[in-house]
């Protein structure tokens, strides 16, 4: 034994802190392997000379083998040494015959692999198989976010320009909006009043308030009579706004100048004149009420005409909401005039009723549901973010999917408008695992325009006939997949509430047909002192044809009340009751809206909680008005 | 006389499973032993022996137990397999082949004990 080595090398004894730090419990606070693995707690037991014991450490080291194959060619060394200094061999000797540790570490690795338990092999294969493929797929995965980062839409047609193709057709001094915008800068906000139920009619208390208002609104309401000669409305959308009509909306100029600088699309585009025209229609409607009960017929007539023009105004731009506002204050026109000729029929001359019958008949354009304005938005979207392969197809671009985050709330970062590298970074991760989602730029278009045709060709049908079970299930499909919806997402989220669009076409429809037998009813009371026991009674003289209720097909319902006329419809349950309306359960009072809404039969079949409640008919003319409740002024 | 380290590579396995023969061994034994028995000229390190036992084992010719000495420590045992005691009987058949052949081409001029293969008189 070499004593030089032993006496400069004493063992190194483990002291109480370090045993203590070689507990099991260490082990399990620091969610190690257990102590038992520990070479070097195993050296320190051992007390090997060091020479020794670094050996045996720099060559365990070096195997890189597992923690417990380390452990068991450490404790077999160990023993080795132990046995060679028992037998008389220094530590010298011993270092020296062992060989070199790397060599030795390398020959144990590879006989100690082979050692190893076949599943174990074959799991370590499959792993390192598998970590290659998730290499080479992070690979191709960035080289795809690089590629998408490079990918750029291109604005190549200007939706904005179709859009505004008949409001600039005509010379601004044709347009009507001028004469719009300058009576709307005069006049007043329609009087609400708190202690009324509703709004009261002529003859009515509170009526005066009105009646007041009316007065101080003639001037402008002139105003509006002469713009709704001119037939086209020449309201420009944009992201500018004149100075003038900045007079109305103060501020829009510098919102829509953030929300272009942001990318913005059709779907953007601020329609505020909706909002006003309806406010001028309900002026206008006002005064419907006030002349019928004048007893001045023409005033009726000639208001009707001033508000169906402004209808068909709001409908000049060809967006569904822009459909929607339209068929609003025709609906208006619809319940003013046939309330004036339920509760003021003097008020009318036979050539008033024909003339408005005429008018009123030639609404149907007004009514005709159009999708043109919604395609042009979504494939103005769609140009906004995706390429442009130049034949109609291209991939999503990372600043559509920034769009498409911003449209759906969901956030994919925290973008805020400036580019940073984090985003960028956060671009790359995301994008190609949503382009490889998300569907192309064409089949995106189709899909969204496929969707439109089942709803449109539906539209086509009389109600009664209807049946948007195909369309509704494609939309659950939407709401229930989520694939489907992460590959339509554009789709999924502006695809509008086209069956409901469309009902309600037709219920405008049904009321403007009963007000058509409405004046047909007042000219055949005229004609012969009674009401008619049909209304075939009414055909052809009066009136070509009786209209079908839209429910069921079958001619309009009409019964008499009190000696009085009642129309109505058989409503959502299809059962005729006699002109009854729903009521409400807890109160029994009429729910004269209940009737009204559309369900498709096999619907309904299933839903005898919604047959119940829509028990009853749908009245139409005249118009069910509730009572009006005056409550007393607060005290403060 | 140390021999080349591919002629060992050949002989040492032998030599290791010839020792195994008649009973389990330990590392630091068998290294003794291959040393003294073969006067030196199957001196083998741990550099050789451990890997050399580790293979053995992976093949299944010899399986390991830890067990206490009678010193009270720790050791891994070695012992042949069934399957250890076929290969050694086929690898002695062989060595003794090559043996015969050496001496009939003059390379092994003098055999002692006759009629033996040189690995199974070296380790007698």
């Amino acid at each position: 034994m070499n004593a030089s080595t032993s006496e400069k090398d004493p063992p190194p004894s483990p002291g109480p802190w370090r045993r203590i730090l070689f507990t099991p419990v260490r082990d399990l606070i620091g969610l190690r392997a257990p102590n038992r693995l520990s070479i070097n707690q195993m050296l320190i037991e051992a007390a090997l000379p060091s020479a020794l014991a670094d050996l045996i450490l720099l060559t365990t080291k070096k195997t890189r083998l597992t923690r417990a194959e380390r452990a068991d060619v450490a404790s077999e060394f160990i023993s080795h040494f132990r046995d060679g200094m028992e037998s008389g061999a220094s530590p010298d000797e011993l270092v020296e015959s062992f060989g070199e540790p790397r060599r030795v570490a390398k020959l144990i690795r590879r006989a100690k692999k082979r050692n190893r338990p076949m599943p174990w092999r074959v799991a370590m294969k499959t792993i390192k198989t598998v970590g290659l493929c998730l290499a080479a797929f992070i690979v191709f995965y960035l080289a795809c976010g690089l590629y998408m980062l490079a990918g750029k839409p291109n604005v190549s047609v200007d939706y904005l320009a179709k859009v505004n193709a008949t409001a600039t057709s005509v010379p601004a001094d044709e347009r009507a909006w001028p004469h719009y915008r300058e009576a709307l800068l005069q006049l007043e906000k329609i009087p609400s009043l708190r202690t009324h139920s509703r709004q009261p009619m002529p003859g009515e208390p509170g009526w005066e308030t009105f009646e007041a208002y009316l007065d101080e609104q003639a001037e402008a309401l002139n105003i509006v009579r002469q713009a709704a000669q001119y037939p086209t409305l020449g309201f420009v959308v944009g992201w500018t706004f004149s100075e003038e009509d900045l007079k109305l909306w103060p501020g829009m100029d510098s919102h829509a100048a953030e929300i272009e600088s942001k990318g913005g699309c059709l779907f953007n585009i601020s329609i505020n004149h909706l909002v006003n025209l309806r406010e001028l229609a309900k002026t206008i409607a006002l005064n419907i009420d006030r002349a019928a009960a004048e007893g001045d017929g023409a005033r009726v007539v000639a208001d009707t005409e001033v508000m169906l023009t402004i209808a068909s105004h709001a409908r000049e731009i060809l967006f569904l909401i822009n459909d929607l506002v339209g068929w609003s204050i025709v609906t208006l026109t619809v319940e003013r005039v046939g309330d004036a000729v339920a509760h003021h029929p003097e008020a009318f001359s036979d050539d008033h009723l024909q003339e408005l019958a005429h008018r009123f008949s030639a609404c149907d354009e007004l009514m005709r549901v159009r999708f043109d304005g919604e395609r042009w938005g979504f494939e103005d979207l769609l140009q906004r973010i995706y390429t442009d392969d130049g034949e109609g197809d291209g991939r999503i671009t990372i600043n559509g999917i920034r769009k498409l985050s911003s449209i759906s709330g969901v956030q994919t970062g925290s973008y805020s408008g400036e580019y940073s590298i984090s985003h960028g970074t956060m671009d790359v991760l995301i994008a190609p695992a949503l382009n490889t989602i998300t569907a192309s730029r064409k089949e995106m278009l189709l899909e969204y325009n496929r969707l439109l045709d089942i709803c449109l060709a539906e539209s086509k049908r009389p109600l009664w006939e209807r049946d948007y079970s195909r369309f509704d299930n494609e939309i659950t499909s939407y709401d229930q997949e989520l694939f489907y919806r992460m590959r339509y997402l554009p789709v999924s989220l502006l695809i509008p509430a086209l069956e409901k669009v469309s009902i309600s076409a037709e219920h405008l429809r049904q009321r403007r047909d009963a007000l058509l037998v409405a004046f047909a009813l007042e000219m055949y009371h005229r004609q012969h002192k009674a009401w008619p026991d049909s209304l075939d009674d009414l055909v052809p003289s009066l009136l070509p044809a009786v209209p079908p209720d839209c429910f069921d097909g079958q001619p309009l319902r009409y019964t008499l009340v009190d000696g009085q006329p009642l129309l109505y419809s058989v409503g959502n349950d299809r059962n005729d009751d006699g002109g009854k309306p729903p009521v409400y359960p807890n109160t029994g009072r009429p729910n004269y809206l209940a009737a009204s809404g559309w369900t498709s039969a096999e619907a309904l079949a299933n839903d005898p909680v919604r047959v119940a409640r829509n028990d009853g008919d749908w009245i139409l003319w005249p118009r069910p008005i509730e009572e009006l409740i005056v409550y007393p002024e607060d005290e403060e | 006389m140390r021999v080349e380290r591919e002629l060992m590579r050949g002989a040492g396995p032998v030599a290791v499973l010839k020792l195994l023969e008649n009973g389990e061994m330990y590392g630091y034994e068998l290294v003794s032993a291959l040393s003294r028995r073969s006067e030196g000229v199957l001196d083998m390190g741990q550099s050789t022996l451990y890997p050399m036992l580790y293979n053995l084992e992976a093949k299944g010719f010899v399986k390991s137990r830890w067990d206490n000495s009678n010193s009270g420590r720790k050791r891994k045992y070695y012992e042949l397999t069934k399957q250890g005691h076929t290969r050694l009987a086929t690898d002695t058949k062989q060595w003794a082949a090559i043996t015969r052949a050496m001496i009939a081409l003059g390379i092994v001029s003098d055999p002692k004990p006759a009629g033996r293969d040189m690995i199974s008189g070296a380790l007698a």
